[in-house]
């Protein structure tokens, strides 16, 4: 495997993931899944042992029967090699084996997954990734019973992505490109990168007069908002005098860096007619000519590259597809764990069932008697904050026809986050409509003890696996200017409200106080601000909206008031602190 | 640059852990008892050690061995660009930077704008091979925070 695929099915293209086509053996329909995952709660550390008692405590506590049920061995499971191509068990950690332990798992009535990576390592450095290998590891784990996988990124051959090489760039992003020259009909036209439109974003030019940064741009860290527009290209308006082929040299330079890479993409329209790793240049050179079909008239000419979201949907759905092959009737959740690189919240609904949207939301993850630590904040992706200022603009992108933004799995029960933090931490992620994936050790949990309260509070939990199926929408926050739904803020010092609709008429509302002081001041929302960003989805908004008044129950304490009032309010906010209420009208 | 063999690196540590009277294993067997005690984890199967991988393993020794907590406060190590490049290796990196291990790496055009780097495929040099054992030591005699 020595270069990308050659696409040409317009199913894995760029211009085609806005259209509702899903791949064969991606199910629509499902709720966040909820379970507990193993990196979290014990790195590499994990065993068989650990993962065994982990399902009986998810047993013992009940709960299973509040929705969790994938039981998912991460990363550090698998011998460090193949073993005559296949994978297989790290004999001390795993010693029966994985079907032993998906039949141990099966037992107590729960779900059983893995994981693995689309390169050719996984991200501990195991040379185990699915990577040409995708139908005999989908053979596999359909033979192991694994119901859930998920499926990181590191060592990825396409992409400058953890562990791969750096030149990988070369591949995500065009060239610097100075000119086009277009000959046809008897002419010969020079259209320069500085005369043309710089359609979307990240596309500048340099003193050169290049145009660069046509690509994807990279969406692991948090310095880009996922609600603004995340590719640029270079487009062309064209007058051709005749419809026919016309012969066509790029001039430009090559690199193998961010913003400057060597694989061209030129388009007509939506019509794909270039798709090649330009030779690579010591300089400015022209490309070998090109013949493009142009009709008579304007042509929109496309100089582009899209291929790090079409390389990694490709990767994909290649693991998706070889599952629905070996079994159609399978029925295996696919969790895409690219951290957000590929801004998989354009693509991932159309193989998987949930995308992480960053980075890692700690990288200090607990080991046997090791909670970990987790972070309210940092500049960078690990705390809560981060991940949730992301997440909380991302709704429009998720659904039940769809899948979920992912932004990575609970940190609730490690150290360096108290007991309020971590409360708002699990309402959060129950607003968001994100997976919930437990990463503590369970032992540590007791019935009704403070730990338990939060990871089976009901009501929260009710609310991520409403059948409505909506992510909650920001609908207020003291720092917005004018679009709390979609605006980017990471300065936590703010309260945000935040409205869900509910398939039973009511809506949920929660104020989450990311300060670290307390707001003690009244925070409210409008019930008419609410309707005017949530009615379009709510089962029945204008009965909602005309009612005399409102039954708002307190979801932390259990409280209800009956009002008349058109607002919802909080106040005396702790530091990261939250309230969240459930409104129905009466 | 010489490379520093993983086994040689790993025998320097046994040295401290065990003292230098005792018999300490070497080469194959070094790597097996550090192993067995479970401070090689997630290192590759490669002989030479890369920097990652020696913050990896310096951290489960830090740790497992010297009984030493991580440093609480991991703001500081967010000086190296590239620290969370690696996600497995990002704490450990983290814990060797801040208890001065192993220093950042100055580079044209980010160190001006306040970064080093880590470098974590950079081969380990001698030169910090040599020095880590003696480092661990004076950490050892120092009083820790809780």
């Amino acid at each position: 495997m020595n270069r990308p695929a050659v696409i040409r099915d317009a199913k894995y293209r760029y211009d085609g993931f806005h259209k509702g086509e899903v791949f064969s053996g991606k199910r629509k329909g499902r709720l966040p899944a909820m379970g507990w995952n193993s990196w979290n709660a014990f790195g590499s550390g994990n065993t068989e042992e650990l993962t065994k008692q982990m399902a009986d405590k998810i047993v013992e506590l009940c709960l299973d029967e509040l929705g969790y049920e994938y039981v998912v061995l991460d990363d550090g499971c698998y011998r460090p090699e193949r073993v005559d191509g296949k994978l297989a068990n790290e004999e001390r950690k795993f010693p029966s084996g994985f079907r032993a332990l998906s039949d141990y798992i099966h037992s107590k009535g729960l779900k059983f997954g893995m994981y693995n990576d689309i390169g050719t390592n996984l991200c501990a450095g195991a040379a185990v990734g699915t990577c040409g290998h995708e139908k005999t590891d989908a053979k596999s784990y359909l033979e192991w019973g694994v119901d859930f996988i998920k499926v990181d990124n590191c060592y990825y051959l396409w992409d400058n992505a953890t562990f791969s090489a750096a030149g990988n760039a070369r591949y995500t992003y065009a060239p610097a490109i100075r000119e086009l020259q277009i000959a046809g009909a008897g002419r010969t036209d020079c259209l320069e990168a500085k005369d043309a439109e710089f359609c979307g974003a990240g596309v500048r030019l340099r003193e050169d007069g290049c145009a660069v940064g046509i690509g994807t741009f990279d969406g692991t860290g948090p310095q880009h908002s996922p609600a603004e527009e995340r590719s640029g290209e270079l487009c062309f308006s064209y007058e051709a005098a005749e419809e026919g082929e016309y012969a066509v040299r790029v001039v430009y330079i090559s690199g193998e860096e961010p913003e400057i890479g060597s694989w061209l993409q030129i388009a007509v329209g939506e019509e794909v007619a270039y798709d090649e790793l330009l030779p690579v240049s010591m300089g400015l050179v022209s490309s070998e000519e090109i013949r493009l079909s142009l009709k008579k008239g304007t042509n929109q000419i496309r100089l582009m590259n899209h291929r790090r979201q079409e390389n990694t949907l490709v990767s994909y759905a290649t693991l998706l597809e070889a599952f629905h092959e070996e079994d159609p009737e399978a029925d295996v959740l696919l969790s895409i764990c690219e951290w957000g690189k590929t801004q998989p919240q354009d693509w991932g609904w159309k193989v998987g069932d949930s995308w992480r949207i960053l980075n890692d939301i700690t990288f200090r993850v607990g080991a046997d008697g090791d909670p970990g630590y987790g972070s309210w904040e940092s500049d960078y992706t690990p705390g809560v904050a981060p991940q949730y200022n992301k997440a909380v603009i991302m709704d429009e992108f998720a659904g039940l026809d769809k899948g979920w933004n992912d932004p990575d799995m609970l940190m609730v029960g490690m150290n360096g986050l108290d007991m309020t933090e971590c409360r708002t931490h699990f309402a959060m992620w129950c607003m968001l409509n994100s997976p919930l994936m437990l990463g503590l050790d369970l032992r540590r949990v007791r019935k009704d003890d403070e730990l338990y309260r939060i990871i089976a509070d009901r009501e929260l939990i009710a609310l991520n696996q409403d059948p409505l199926g909506v992510q909650a929408k920001r609908v207020f926050s003291t720092l917005a200017k004018e679009r709390p739904d979609t605006e980017y803020i990471r300065d936590n010092e703010r309260v945000d409200a935040l409205a869900k609709p509910l398939a039973d008429g009511s809506i949920a509302v929660a104020f989450f106080n990311l300060s670290g002081k307390e707001q003690a001041a009244e925070v409210s929302v409008e019930l008419e601000t609410i309707l005017a960003f949530i009615g379009d989805k709510m089962p029945d908004a204008e009965g909602f909206g005309a009612a005399s008044s409102y039954c708002i129950r307190n979801l932390s304490d259990g409280t209800e008031t009956l009002s008349s009032g058109r607002k919802v309010a909080a106040e005396g906010l702790p530091a990261h602190g939250s309230k969240v209420f459930r409104i129905r009208a009466v | 640059m010489a490379a520093v063999s993983k086994s040689a690196f790993v025998e320097s540590l046994l040295r401290l852990e065990k003292g230098a009277e005792d018999d300490i294993p070497c080469g194959r067997a070094a790597l097996e008892t550090a192993a067995e005690e479970g401070w090689l984890e997630e290192t590759g199967s490669g002989e030479e050690l890369s920097r990652g991988e020696t913050a990896l393993i310096l951290h489960r020794f830090m740790r497992r061995v010297l009984k030493l907590p991580d440093l609480p406060d991991t703001g500081g190590a967010e000086i190296l660009r590239d620290l969370y490049d690696c996600r497995v290796c990002a704490a450990a990196i983290a814990q060797v930077y801040l208890r001065g291990l192993l220093e950042g790496i100055s580079v044209p055009g980010i160190s001006e704008k306040g970064f080093l780097i880590f470098d974590g495929k950079r081969p380990l040099s001698p030169k910090d091979a040599a020095s880590i054992p003696e480092k661990l030591a004076a950490l050892c005699l120092r009083k820790e925070p809780g």
